[in-house]
């Protein structure tokens, strides 16, 4: 067989901004009940490996499986909503059901399916998923892997990994969201949102030494932190041999942002009636990415670094 | 495209109701009323416009654990209004409101009766430029509003005695309380707010009305504590004012408040304005009193950035100003005060303690003061015309009236009071009632009529008189002969004045030169820094006149 050597690096950081209206991703706070699993496993094998693992996770701001509501109070109106922040009787005649903010859901998968035979197979991972609130540098999930395989017969190792995050949320008032106080200097709102983005790999190889990396951040007291996703994976061959197979990484993101036409802002004089706000909402930009890299052969290095964040501060 | 929105139903907490008009130039009225908890009801009829301007009005009774009625409209220019009620606590809001936008600006209005535990109606204007104007009256812990009151942003005219209209909000009825029709005329390009009320409260109410705008603020409110009530007629307003008819004549590019009041309460009181201009020049003046008592006839006002009053006075700064009765059983004062940005101050009062009244006409300004005809200040400058009469207070071991002691209990006075922004040049005049004691009786009085007192601190020219820098003022007393020299008076004994040379004094600093009288006759004068009339220059400290025969 011909030997080719196939590199391919990649670096992509993919960070959605857009001028002219305000993304959101305002993140979602922590249930008052907060869970953290962590594993390690640890495996030096010569014959047969596999590993699978999914988790799935959804956390919203109402019961699940209700529709996403308007902050409260909230009149749907036409094609106007009226909103009437700080409006204590308002408030309470719309009350049940509704929250001060706009609802919002997350979702989150991570899944690995790894399974190795005829060789020798050295795998290591460590795993956390934290469900509290997290600042910039932290993760939700979290999931690192060093696998190393090799066989002098017909074995072979297929692993893949996914992980992804999606958000959708109603409109709220950036000061009830982003504790900066110079952030509702560029929107009064946190508008609408429905945001999703997945990476992951598929590895199909007779030899080679892989490392993947992979986490998420959606989880915050506050909005102030960008929903993250991060993505790597790094396929080298052991010793001087390049390893052999194929491998692939991808990255698919689709974003649609919202916009907040504030028709009139109309305050009331005592604090206590709150602000009427005429509002009309509305989709304003969508933003597809899809990005796969594919190897196949003898591959001296493949390394791509995939980077996912989105938020009203970046 | 016009549309016109109607929208309403109930909760599981409560009822709600409205109505929604939007133009196609941009205008927006709205209307919305709510009611919560058991047995809550929301009865109204709702209207709203949309077509060369929007508008949007409502009559509405909404009966609840709480309640809230509010109007308001919106214009393409940034120039909105608003006018909301709301009561919690056994609440009931019946209520009239409507709001209107166009291209020349938006307003909006209600009259609307309160009741609640705590309850609260108010208007706020914002106009596209910047300024803005609230009124608000406001009870806790129970009581009964009346009120009619609005708010206006852009360019406006008002003629209360016109016909009556979306943006009439004050009323010829004012005679009902004050036996006073009032009619008023006010101009607007900016914002105003104003509010006729009457507040009927156990225990607490105000009203207030505020204004303000590049950097110009005044405000002026009425106030209860414990049992009382207030009628009350404000206004506010910042941009270029006009306004005939509260106080005749008043011109204002800034801000400038005022209100013509009543007041009266078991045990409390206040009624004040204040305002301050963008370099921060303030002038206040408050009228107030503890206990039982009445503030009645009340016309204050204050005002920043540059005042015209009536054609006789001008001032670039800030100024205040108020014309009141006052009675109370236990106490009560007037004041009123300026400072200029460089620490400039001119101060005058006058004060009670027992049951008395004062009649008073006082003002402060900071900045660039100018009396027709008279003179100018360049600093601040106070000034007052009162009448203070202490009643007569029974004599009791000692004491004279309930809890004061004479040797070293406050008396009656009145004060006027200037100084330089350090402090180097100071005058004060003070007119006292002090160590008074009957020479037949139990029984005291310390009557005084037109008390003329003003001082001024900075530059100060009073035409064809005199120049002055530093500090100058002068005081006038008229003593009334009521109670002071009636010895054949059955019902009012005689009295006799123990340390009559000390019922006025005048005192001058000037750095480390200080003069002060030892003498009166019923005017005085004081002078810190340099005074010059032409012919003779007085510079230091000094004060007049002096006892002639020492």
């Amino acid at each position: 067989m011909k030997k080719s050597i196939i590199i391919i690096t990649g670096l992509l950081a993919l960070a959605f901004m857009v001028t002219g209206f305000a993304c959101a991703d305002p993140s979602i706070p922590a249930t008052p009940e907060t869970q953290g699993i962590t594993t390690t496993t640890s495996a030096q094998v010569s014959g047969w490996f596999d590993e699978e693992q999914d988790m799935s996770w959804q956390i919203s701001t109402s019961p699940l499986g209700s529709s996403l509501t308007y902050p409260n109070p909230s009149i749907p109106v036409g094609p106007y909503v009226i909103y009437v922040p700080g409006n204590i009787v308002l408030e309470e005649v719309f009350g049940e059901g509704n929250t001060t903010n706009g609802g919002v859901l997350y979702s989150s998968v991570y899944s690995e399916q790894t399974s190795a035979t005829n060789g020798d197979i050295e795998y290591s991972k460590q795993f956390s998923a934290e469900t509290g609130n997290q600042l910039a540098g932290g993760s939700n999930i979290e999931a690192e892997r060093l696998i190393a395989f090799s066989t002098d017969t017909s074995g072979r190792l297929v692993s893949s990994e996914y992980i992804m995050v999606d958000g959708v949320g109603q409109f709220s008032l950036t000061d009830n969201v982003l504790l900066c106080p110079f952030a509702s200097d560029a929107s009064d709102f946190v508008p609408q949102f429905c945001n999703m983005a997945e990476m992951g790999s598929d590895l199909d190889i007779s030899t080679g030494s892989v490392s993947t990396a992979a986490s998420d951040r959606f989880i915050a007291a506050s909005g102030d932190y960008p929903v993250d996703v991060d993505y790597r994976i790094r396929l080298t061959g052991i010793g001087d041999e390049p390893a052999e197979g194929s491998v692939s990484a991808f990255m698919d993101a689709l974003s649609q942002e919202g916009k907040i036409d504030v028709f009139v802002r109309v305050p009331f004089d005592n604090p206590e009636d709150g602000t009427l706000y005429l509002l009309r909402t509305g989709l304003a930009s969508e933003l597809r990415y899809e990005e796969l890299s594919s190897v196949h052969g003898q591959v001296a290095v493949f390394d791509k670094d995939m980077h996912y964040e989105s938020g009203m501060r970046r | 495209m016009a549309e016109t929105y109607d929208f309403g139903g109930a909760t599981g907490n409560g009822e709600y109701s409205g109505t929604l008009a939007v133009d196609n130039s941009g205008n927006v009225a709205f209307t919305i009323a709510a009611a919560t908890g058991p047995g809550s009801s929301v009865q109204t009829t709702q209207n709203s416009n949309a077509g060369g301007g929007a508008s949007a009005t409502q009559e509405t009774r909404a009966v609840g654990d709480s309640a809230f009625v509010g109007s308001g409209a919106a214009n393409a220019h940034g120039d909105t209004a608003s006018t909301a009620a709301h009561a919690f606590g056994n609440a009931e809001i019946e209520s009239v409101q409507g709001a209107i936008a166009g291209g020349s600006g938006a307003a909006a209005g209600q009259m609307t009766e309160l009741t609640g535990q705590t309850a609260a109606a108010g208007s706020l204007g914002i106009s596209g430029s910047g300024y803005e104007a609230s009124t608000t009256t406001r009870i806790t812990d129970g009581g009964v509003i009346d009120t009619m009151q609005g708010a206006a942003a852009g360019s406006f005219s008002y003629n209360t005695a016109g016909q009556a209209n979306s943006n009439t909000f004050f009323t010829v009825a004012a005679d009902q309380i004050f036996g006073t029709p009032l009619v008023l005329y006010v101009d607007v390009t900016g914002a105003v707010a104003g509010q006729y009320s009457e507040i009927y409260a156990e225990n607490g109410g105000q009203a207030s009305s505020s204004a303000n705008g590049n950097g110009n603020f005044a405000t002026t409110q009425a106030s209860v504590t414990g049992e009382g009530s207030i009628g009350t007629i404000q206004i506010a307003g910042a941009g270029q004012i006009g306004v005939e008819g509260l106080l005749d004549g008043i011109s204002a590019d800034g801000a400038v408040a005022g209100q013509f009041s009543g007041l009266d309460s078991d045990n409390g009181g206040s009624v004040s304005s204040r305002a301050t201009n963008s370099h921060g020049y303030e002038a206040g003046t408050a009228a107030r009193y503890y206990g039982e008592g009445e503030i009645w006839g009340c016309y204050q006002g204050a005002a920043a950035g540059q005042i015209g009053i009536a054609g006789m006075a001008s001032v670039d700064g800030a100024a205040a100003g108020q014309a009141l009765q006052l009675e109370s059983d236990t106490g009560g004062s007037v004041s009123s005060s300026a400072t200029n940005s460089h620490g400039y101050v001119a101060g005058t009062g006058a004060r009670y303690y027992g049951t008395g009244f004062i009649d008073t006409v006082q003002g402060a300004a900071a900045g660039q003061a100018g009396i027709t005809g008279l003179g100018s200040v360049d600093g601040a400058i106070a000034g007052q015309d009162s009448a203070v009469w202490q009643a007569p207070l029974t004599v009791s071991s000692g004491q004279i009236g309930i809890g004061i002691n004479p040797g070293d209990a406050p008396q009656s006075y009145a004060y006027t009071h200037a100084s330089s922004g350090n402090g180097y040049d100071q005058v004060e005049l003070e007119t006292r009632f002090n160590e008074m004691s009957t020479s037949t009786g139990p029984v005291v009085g310390v009557p005084a009529n037109n008390i003329v007192q003003c001082a001024g601190a900075g530059r100060i020219s009073v035409t064809g008189i005199f120049d002055a820098q530093g500090a100058a003022g002068f005081q006038g007393t008229e003593f009334s002969g009521f109670g002071l020299d009636a010895p054949d008076d059955q019902v009012k004994p005689s009295y006799q004045i123990v340390t009559p040379s000390y019922r006025m004094t005048a005192s001058a600093a000037h750095g480390s030169t200080h003069d002060e009288t030892d003498y009166s006759e019923g005017y005085q004068w004081a002078v810190a820094g340099m005074l010059t009339d032409g012919d003779d220059t007085i510079q230091g400290a000094a004060v007049g006149p002096h006892d002639p025969s020492v």
